[in-house]
């Protein structure tokens, strides 16, 4: 467990030495990668620590999230390493961070899992409390942790300890297939779904996400959530009788789906937009974990390895849009979609974006677009009206996904409205990995399908289930047309200003707010509704502190106080006359011996 | 057989714009231009070299992508009995290269400075919001009826019922809003917008934009015409009937386009949200077994 190790020395450096942000990202990425490559080979370790037994193992699914981490850890600490404005204890923190990720997945009973992610969700919250100076951040940091607690933790820790309360023990390997109550699933399903983001318990993203480091809302958005998602496919794996939380969590996903991707067409604020595109995405897995519940046979594996190859695609080219908007955040100061014409001092953050919010939007031959046809096979052909209704809102939210990105591909265009340059080196370095494995992704899909044992025939391709889709050669093809054409007939750079039939173009400029307007009105109607919801839990607890109750504990304990009060005056009192204290004294005493005879049952 | 596909798909097209423009002048009582004559105008654009207003190499880039794309859209159609380009669940894959398109044709709009090229893609991408679920939900009904995402699969398998006729006539719907005609052509209005998202375009790079169109126009009617004829049909006796069906579709189309004008962006909305609602319901029909 080398990578542990490293992990370790890198968080102990960033704990000591609290200014070496250089060291510390460069030893995470170099953990990432032996990660990355012990989990390749597989990981078997086991660890006696203050008397705890640590197991660590790698099974087909562990492997893969292990290698999920080591990717992006790789990417964003590189990242990092030139980025990160070292404030309190994040630098610790982020190391701790991503090997409690690691961590979780690699972990083999129950006790060390939620060990690990309660430790994962207090690096997050010391990492989003970077700038803590900042109002937002101070109210979406509490919204975090709260809600974190309430909605994640405290049903995990109940399911978790009616499991132990059953059988006695946590290890996944003997409580394989047994029989757990059904209120336990669905404690585990709203623990996950609000680590997710999935519709009622989505608030606490849109908040915290735009107020971390980018960075850290990079591993926030990208990888955090897939630990949800891990978890959720080890309980279904683990305990049969996940049907019965099927049919909600499809329900929850679709609702999801609608919402993030209408929500993320109405934003101003380029991280808000893309941490409501996260919620949305969120909903697409969730959707297919449901589709891969509910279904069978060859459907089943499709709707699975839709799931898992999503969580891969989302990973990728998430982290590389909040990095990518890090470089905008880092060059300008400003995160808003007011920004233009930055593509000209940030020709490769411009490029890279593009291959960002053409993978995010699904279009081929980039890789969103493989794990959207997956999920397209599953929900289309499945016969079940629910996954139908699903895939239909998946292809409504995909078109909705490209229109609120193309708002953020408008911020490179056009003439600088602000200074801006373009990012240092190492933060490239980290995004063009991702940008490469973006492509690479969209057009060897087999590669990554091997990885978790799915048999899709030839490794180049994904043939499943009688359908085979040749990423290669369609790829091949557009490619081959697109370098024809322009062979054929080329064109020469010959350069002039833009013709506006001599209108100034700054007064007529479309600003974002005003696109879309016809879907747009839906979704203020949605934040407004939103808004009122909220309002009115806010009024309720304004009623409730403002009534003159005080602290809970106080009128429970006021009598008994109010009591031994008096009790002290009467004494006080009696003290001044000897005789009457010493004969209230014998009383007491007498009073005292009787009571506990009675009690002892001697009369 | 299918590869007559690769001869018709990229040079039939724009011979057919022509038709329309003949149909079109005779209803309203004039000579109109002869049949070929969009093609004259496509071989005259990509003869001249364009002026770009913008070093912008999406800007450039974007009409190349455009004609790859509708090309693939093309391709991936039956001519016959088989298509060219051909994989389980190649509808979806048609949608999402459909979506390239856009994305290719909204991204070059982007890439340079004038109102109307951003008005045209704003335009763009709000139809393609409402009119890509109905598309959706259409499919979603040939899939519920034939249990496949294959276009030749489907085609062959559709057997009459009263959702797939409600399907037939909600394809016929997509694609005539898709294929960009009159009351639909929001997006490239010639009047209201100079072209929307061509307006800064010119010479080769206008050609290929234009071809390009006509190409996806094609693409959209010929994915209906197969969906009826094939069926029925097989080999060259198929695409024999194919084509008639195609004509007769597209002749009906540029009938109807030359008695409308143009909606407005919330207009066509309208007509879309009224469309999911029917497709919808044609769904629960479908579900149901009829």
């Amino acid at each position: 467990m080398l990578f542990a190790l490293l992990f370790i020395i890198a968080s102990i450096i960033g704990l000591i030495k609290r200014e070496q942000v250089k060291i510390v990202g460069l030893l995470s990425a170099l953990a990432s990668l032996a990660l990355v490559v012990e989990a390749l080979s597989g990981i078997d370790a086991t660890y006696s620590i203050l008397g705890l037994e640590f197991a660590f193992m790698t099974d087909t699914i562990s492997r893969y999230f292990c290698i999920l981490v080591g990717i992006s850890g790789l990417a964003v600490s590189l990242y990092t390493a030139e980025y990160m404005e070292p404030r309190h204890l994040n630098l610790a923190a982020y190391s701790v961070f991503i090997l409690s990720m690691a961590l979780i997945v690699l972990s083999r009973d129950f006790l060390e899992f939620i060990i690990f992610w309660e430790l994962m969700t207090i690096a997050s919250y010391v990492l989003i409390v970077t700038y803590y100076d900042n109002t937002e951040t101070k109210k979406a940091s509490i919204i975090y942790l709260v809600a974190m607690h309430a909605f994640n933790t405290a049903p995990l820790l109940l399911a978790i300890g009616a499991i132990y309360s059953q059988f006695g023990t946590l290890d996944y390997s003997t409580l394989q297939g047994v029989y757990v109550p059904t209120w336990v699933i669905w404690a585990f399903l709203l623990g996950f779904i609000s680590k997710a983001g999935i519709f009622p318990v989505h608030f606490w993203l849109p908040e915290a996400h735009p107020v971390a480091p980018s960075n850290v809302s990079a591993l926030l958005s990208g990888t955090m959530l897939k630990m949800a998602i891990y978890g959720m496919i080890r309980v279904v794996e683990l305990f049969p009788g996940s049907e019965a939380i099927a049919r909600t969590m499809v329900v929850l996903a679709i609702l999801t789906i609608a919402i993030g991707a209408i929500m993320a067409l109405v934003q101003k604020d380029i991280k808000r937009l893309m941490a409501y595109s996260s919620v949305d995405n969120m909903g697409y897995l969730f959707l297919a974990l449901g589709a891969y519940i509910m279904l069978d046979r060859v459907l089943k594996k499709i709707a699975f390895l839709a799931l898992l190859l999503h969580a891969f695609n989302h990973l990728v080219f998430k982290n590389l849009l909040f990095m990518l908007s890090g470089n905008v955040l880092h060059a300008t100061g400003r995160k808003d979609l007011e920004l233009r014409g930055l593509g000209k001092k940030m020709p490769f953050t411009a490029v890279m974006s593009v291959v960002g919010i053409l993978s995010v939007s699904a279009v081929p031959p980039l890789n969103g677009f493989i794990s959207k046809w997956l999920i397209y096979q599953a929900t289309f052909l499945s016969k079940d009206p629910l996954l139908v209704g699903g895939g239909v809102i998946s292809l409504f939210a995909s078109a909705l996904t490209l229109a609120a990105y193309i708002k953020i591909y408008r911020i490179f265009t056009g003439e600088p409205n602000v200074e801006a340059h373009e990012a240092a080196p190492l933060m490239l370095a980290g995004e063009a990995i991702l940008a490469f494995l973006c492509v690479v992704a969209g057009i060897f899909p087999g590669i990554i399908a091997r990885i978790i044992n799915v048999d899709v025939g030839n490794p180049w391709l994904i043939s499943i289930g009688g359908a085979t889709f040749n990423a290669l050669l369609f790829a091949g093809t557009l490619c081959s047309f697109i370098i024809a054409a322009a062979i054929a007939l080329p064109t020469k750079k010959n350069l002039d200003a833009p013709w506006t039939t001599g209108e100034p173009v700054d007064e007529f400029e479309q600003k974002p707010e005003h696109m879309f307007t016809p879907i747009a009105k839906f979704g203020k109607k949605l934040s407004f509704i939103g808004e009122r919801i909220e309002e009115r839990f806010s009024s309720f607890e304004r009623w409730y502190s403002s009534k003159d109750l005080g602290y809970l504990d106080e009128i429970m304990f006021m009598p008994v106080i109010k009591l031994i009060e008096g009790t002290s005056y009467v004494i006080k009192e009696l003290s001044k006359n000897l005789n009457a204290l010493l004969a209230v004294t014998f009383l007491v005493l007498f009073t005292i011996v009787l009571t506990m005879a009675v009690l002892a049952g001697v009369i | 057989m299918e590869l007559l596909g690769a001869i018709v798909a990229p040079f039939l097209p724009p011979l057919l714009d022509g038709v329309a423009r003949k149909v079109k002048a005779l209803i309203q009582n004039r000579m109109g231009p002869s049949i070929f004559q969009t093609w004259y105008d496509i071989i005259t654009l990509l003869s001249m070299e364009p002026t770009l207003p913008t070093g912008s190499l999406a800007f450039r880039l974007a009409p190349y992508i455009a004609l790859a794309s509708a090309l693939c859209m093309a391709f991936m159609l039956p001519y016959g009995s088989n298509s060219i380009i051909n994989f389980g669940g190649d509808l979806i894959a048609f949608i999402y290269v459909f979506t390239l398109f856009s994305a290719a044709l909204v991204f070059g709009a982007l890439s340079v400075e004038n109102s109307y090229s951003h008005a045209g893609a704003n335009r763009e991408l709000t139809l393609s919001l409402v009119f890509k679920p109905l598309f959706t939900i259409t499919i979603g009904i040939f899939a519920l009826k034939t249990g496949s995402l294959s276009i030749t699969q489907i085609a062959h398998s559709i057997s009459p019922s009263l959702s797939i006729v409600g399907a037939y006539l909600l394809l016929l719907y997509v694609a005539y809003v898709e294929a960009g005609f009159i009351p639909y052509d929001i997006a490239e209005a010639e009047t209201e917008i100079l072209e929307g998202p061509l307006s800064e375009y010119s010479g080769r790079l206008l050609g290929l934009l234009k071809w390009a169109l006509q190409i996806k126009r094609f693409a959209m009617i010929w994915l209906f015409a197969s969906f009826v004829t094939l069926p029925i049909a097989e080999g060259v006796f198929a695409f024999v009937l194919q084509m008639m069906v195609f004509l007769l579709a597209y002749l009906l189309m540029v009938t109807y386009e030359s008695l409308n004008a143009r909606y407005r962006l919330d207009q066509a909305m309208n007509q879309g949200m009224k469309g999911i609602v029917i497709g919808a319901v044609l769904t629960i029909i479908a579900w149901l077994g009829w």
